[in-house]
């Protein structure tokens, strides 16, 4: 396959479409028991032992809050690209703090779907999880589609 | 690139109003930037401070009339050891326990409350909840059972 192939093939706009809700689901989904329950998903910021303790708040309050609305803005098909540069960026931050934790071999409740202690898996695992993810975040971001099919409408300026 | 940043720093907006307005208007409300693990003592609780008594003053104290021994920690940990003379109030079970402890603690002239060691919380918080109850010249032995029974002094079961 030529690299103008490949490059037209990734920069579909279904593929792009694919990306788009598949990430969004997964962040939206992700978001809600941390939005519901800020005070459990912040004892599992503090368990990772990265931050310290005056950000863990912050964090727990406003990170599944950027995760609610790059997923929403991925769905409706709006602003994509910073919306997948802000995931894959978080991404990457979390692959960091498992890979931290997986290192010191420690398990850490993972965080990810739900506030709760019960979220706990392998870090390697979660780790290879989250590049799975990555993947179709960086996707959006590299090889954004002239095009964006399926896309809520919105005044035609704020629309990327 | 412009746009790029401008739409990001929207979305961070936007995610700082969101959180911070679920915050303050649904409950739980978190402190901005305070946490306390659960278990530790907060802020607030750190604020409240009592004298503390090293080993020896507990120990001369502990023979002495009219001073308190007061074990922070749960009923199993007591019977397993605890110091002579000492009652069993632990703050999981204040409400309960208080009533039958009270009239010793209302009598005695010093009370010293310990829990497990240096970095329980418990004897703290039990004071807390004495002074809270009324009770006056409370004491806190922060080295605990630990600094007790590793420094030889005689356990009661």
């Amino acid at each position: 396959m030529s690299a103008n192939r490949l490059s037209g093939w990734l920069c579909s706009p279904y593929l792009q479409l694919l990306c788009r809700l598949f990430l969004g689901t997964i962040f939206l989904y992700a978001c809600l028991d941390k939005i519901v329950h800020p005070d459990r998903f912040a004892e599992i910021v503090f368990q990772y032992r990265i931050l310290p303790r005056s950000l863990i708040h912050p964090v727990a309050l406003i990170l599944p809050w950027v995760e609610f609305i790059c997923g929403v803005l991925l769905i409706a098909g709006w602003w994509v690209r910073s919306s997948s540069l802000l995931l894959s960026a978080m991404l990457a931050v979390f692959i960091a703090a498992l890979a931290v934790n997986a290192a010191r071999g420690w398990d850490v409740a993972c965080g990810c779907f739900s506030a709760t202690a019960a979220d706990t898996h392998n870090p390697w695992v979660l780790i290879l999880r989250d590049l799975l993810f990555l993947i179709p975040g960086l996707l959006l971001l590299f090889f954004p589609s002239p095009k964006i099919v399926f896309s809520i409408p919105f005044p035609r300026r704020i629309r990327r | 690139m412009k746009r790029f940043l401008l739409e990001i720093s929207v979305i961070l907006v936007l995610a700082v109003a969101a959180g911070l307005t679920r915050n303050y208007l649904v409950g739980p409300s978190l402190t901005m930037f305070d946490f306390s693990p659960p278990g530790e003592l907060t802020r607030e609780e750190k604020a409240v401070q009592f004298p503390e008594a090293d080993l020896e003053m507990v120990r001369t104290m502990s023979q002495t009339p009219g001073t308190l021994l007061v074990d922070a920690r749960e009923p199993l940990l007591y019977e397993l050891g605890h110091i002579p003379g000492a009652v069993n109030l632990p703050i999981g079970h204040f409400e309960n326990r208080y009533p039958l402890v009270q009239k010793s603690l209302v009598g005695a002239s010093w009370i010293i409350t310990y829990c497990s060691d240096l970095t329980c919380p418990d004897s703290h918080r039990l004071a807390i909840r004495l002074r809270e109850a009324g009770i006056a010249n409370i004491l806190l032995y922060r080295g605990g059972m630990k600094e007790w029974q590793d420094k030889g002094q005689d356990v009661s079961k």
